[in-house]
């Protein structure tokens, strides 16, 4: 007996699988499911139907698709609060964005999602609390950087088995140049992937495809399936270095870099659980925003790319080079700044979290050069500042970065005298760098140079962190390797940080 | 307007991107026509122009198509485009070695239309060089800007680099249908942070036999003679550069 599709799912989970009706097509939830960027009421879904993931399209036509979709209290979906039909448009990659609402605050959900007979995997998510709630703490990790190529995502798996509220993914999602066939240092040669991964990213079908192949991976997926999460972009995700419109090597015209620009971003809207309103208008995207959780936590996400001046002095690792310091020259660009500065000058949370991509501190590179980074914060001195002095007079200011593939602890100070106002947690990548290693001459010279770092780390994983009304811990997780299958994780250090006395000391 | 209805289908055009005004049709291919000889590194491109000659941003797509005996690394293409912009997009074309000869077609439409594509396949003439017989060339990675068939392209500027700085070894490998007597190997690497260590091998029944190691060069080319050897592979297996950046740099290699 065929019933109706609202009728089918205020069934329960078993005999919603038994009166599906017959597959009219090969299973399309291949990319997995995910929520991200919970309020208190409500949370983003999202899921891509790709029965074909390495083919252009997902190998399906380009017709709409039927998608239904619930929401419930329990993993059995027992008791259904949230249901719906939506449908899957080829001119978005048949992606679906649902932004559910009606939700109530501070609870754990499931959702799944149906289309052409077949049913999703279940996700996981979890609401904000309350907007005037006064949470006790909130367990989140912070992670970044995962390239294909350089390993496997066994990190991913062992997030998912924390019980986590949220996870902050800092950047660099995909990466856009060439994977080889058996996935670079994965060495899977079953994996065959068609010789179109070895170009590099510039258009929107490639940008779509390169996020496909990532999505595909197993423990990725079952990140996403358990916990809500907030991302933000690096360079990567559209091309190593770039600022605003200037591309990584200047050859290119920046009228060519925005279309690629464009393109990038719209895979990146497209392929992530951003609500629609971040839909990009061609190569501009609005990615920064804030989240509460209640009155312990505001999180401001941040976005170091779009708006960034120039590296100045010609990127790369520079000793003294004065254009650092201009005033004009910006990391954030003014209005994103003065966002952040206005909401942070007012905020009555515990703490403030600044979820963002390049590492904030000041990181000597030692030697005699004593080189610093002109990518990051230190090639950008006056923004550093004027967030550093607002820190100053906000207690609770927790800095979370990526990009660079190593895990640092730094206290952060306005100048190097001056007492602590704020700690960065620098997470190292998923995967990208390859193994590592506990150690390495460079970060053992970063140390000698760097008294403010309590912590510098060369291996993979993510840092799980939680914060009550007083104090932040963070656990730096890391892998045995990545290039192999089997890695073991394990906690290479836990440091915490009191709100009224900030400054990382061992736990 | 929603800008997903903005999404354009392109329509047929037939003519080649020319200096001067934007086109008037929304899709070139050039050039016209191509010849192409069989081999994994023999193929050419196409560039398909994709063209807004609308006053509006668009998302345009072009999709492609080839007959069974040609090999095309993308079948769609899908950009952004301003207003007035043609967004160019090179697509190689190539034909496996023992593909069938002749005339086949690619055909790259959009809008229920297509432009079609005449290549012509030829094998290899037999006084051809080993380079231009090799049924297979691959490298343990390699760079979007920089893939295996650079090696062995006949032009200096165009180079393999491998995608693993500062990781060794990297290996680059030839391949052959049917074996070949070699006696002579010429690597020509980069005058900045060109190679410096690598061991020339060829495939014998259980592996491989290093039949020369280089050492220590700072040269741009180096020739390694060896006695001759009947092989289906050569493979160098690269060991070290003359870089702090430390990556494989190979612009040609010669094998005789």
């Amino acid at each position: 007996m065929r019933l109706p599709r609202r009728r089918l799912f205020t069934l329960g989970g078993a005999a919603l699988v038994a009166t599906l009706p017959p597959p009219t097509r090969a299973y399309p939830f291949t990319l997995g499911v995910a929520s991200g960027d919970p309020l208190p009421t409500g949370v983003l879904l999202w899921t891509r139907l790709a029965p074909r993931p390495l083919e252009p399209a997902g190998g399906l036509p380009p017709v709409r698709c039927p998608v239904s979709w619930q929401v419930a209290e329990d993993s059995a979906f027992r008791t259904v609060v949230r249901s719906g039909d939506t449908v899957a448009r080829p001119e978005y990659g048949h992606a679906v964005h649902l932004d559910v609402q009606g939700l109530r605050p501070g609870r754990e959900y499931f959702y799944r999602f149906r289309s052409g007979g077949h049913l999703s995997p279940v996700g996981r998510t979890r609401t904000a609390p309350a907007k005037n709630a006064s949470p006790a703490s909130m367990r989140f990790a912070i992670a970044s950087c995962q390239a294909y190529g350089d390993g496997y995502y066994e990190a991913w798996r062992h997030l998912a088995a924390d019980d986590l509220d949220v996870v902050f993914f800092l950047g660099d999602y995909i990466y856009e140049g060439a994977i080889d066939s058996a996935g670079g240092s994965r060495m899977d040669t079953g994996l065959r992937l068609p010789d179109t991964f070895e170009l590099e990213t510039d258009t929107l079908d490639l940008y779509r495809m390169r996020y496909a192949l990532y999505r595909t991976d197993p423990d990725l997926q079952a990140a996403h399936a358990a916990v809500p999460w907030v991302l933000t972009w690096d360079d990567h995700e559209v091309q190593d270095n770039y600022a605003a419109g200037t591309p990584r090597f200047t050859t290119v015209p920046a009228a060519d870099f925005l279309v690629r620009r464009a393109n990038a971003y719209r895979a990146y809207w497209e392929n992530q659980p951003l609500r629609p309103p971040r839909q990009p208008a061609g190569p501009d995207m609005s990615l920064y925003r804030r989240f509460r959780f209640g009155d312990l936590a505001h999180a401001y996400v941040l976005d170091t790319r779009q708006y960034r001046s120039d590296q100045a002095c010609g990127d790369s690792l520079r000793a003294n080079c004065a254009d650092r310091n201009d005033p004009a020259r910006t990391l954030l660009g003014v209005p994103q700044r003065d966002w952040l500065l206005a909401r942070m000058g007012r905020s009555e949370a515990r703490w403030n979290l600044l979820a963002q991509q390049v590492m904030m501190a000041e990181c000597r590179y030692g030697g005699p050069a004593n080189r610093l980074d002109m990518d990051k914060w230190d090639g950008y001195a006056a923004d550093r500042e004027r967030i550093l002095a607002l820190a100053a007079r906000h207690p609770g200011t927790v800095v979370l970065s990526g990009d660079i593939h190593y895990n640092y602890a730094a206290d952060l100070r306005v100048r190097p005298e001056a007492p602590v106002v704020g700690v960065e947690l620098v997470g190292t990548s998923i995967t990208s760098g390859g193994d590592g290693s506990d150690t390495t001459p460079q970060l053992d010279m970063q140390r000698e140079y760097n008294p403010h770092l309590r912590l510098a780390n060369g291996q993979r994983g993510y840092v799980r962190c939680e914060l009550t009304r007083d104090r932040l811990r963070a656990d730096y997780r890391v892998m045995s390797r990545v290039t192999t299958r089997g890695g073991t994780i394990s906690t290479r250090a836990s440091l915490v940080s009191e709100r009224a006395r900030p400054g990382l000391v061992t736990a | 307007m929603n800008r997903a209805a903005a999404l354009l289908v392109l329509g047929l055009a037939g003519s080649p991107v020319a200096a001067g005004p934007p086109p008037a049709r929304p899709l070139t291919v050039t050039p016209g026509a191509l010849s192409i000889m069989t081999g994994q590194c023999n193929g050419r491109d196409l560039v398909v122009g994709l063209v807004n000659t609308t006053r509006k941003p668009i998302y345009a797509d072009a999709a492609l198509e080839a007959d069974p005996a040609l090999h095309l690394p993308r079948r769609l293409i899908s950009s952004w485009l301003p207003p007035g912009y043609t967004r160019s997009v090179p697509v190689a074309v190539r034909a496996a070695p023992g593909a069938g000869t002749g005339t086949h077609h690619v055909r790259v439409s959009g809008g229920g239309t297509s432009i079609d594509v005449p290549v012509r396949v030829s094998a290899p003439p037999p006084g051809a060089d080993l380079m231009r017989l090799a049924a297979r060339v691959s490298a343990s990675s390699a760079r979007a800007t920089g893939p295996a068939c650079a090696a062995i392209d006949g032009k200096t500027e165009t180079i393999w680099n491998d995608a693993t700085g500062k990781r060794w070894p990297d290996w680059w490998q030839l391949d052959w249908d049917a074996s070949h007597r070699v006696s002579r190997v010429e690597v020509v690497t980069t005058a900045e942070w060109g190679l410096r260590d690598w061991d020339v091998q060829v495939a014998v029944p259980n592996g491989w036999a290093t039949v020369r190691s280089v050492r220590g060069n700072t040269a741009v080319r180096n020739v390694a003679i060896f006695a001759a050897r009947r092989t289906k592979s050569v493979r160098i297996v690269t060991l070290a550069g003359n870089a702090v950046n430390d990556q494989s740099r190979l612009a040609e290699v010669v094998i005789r």
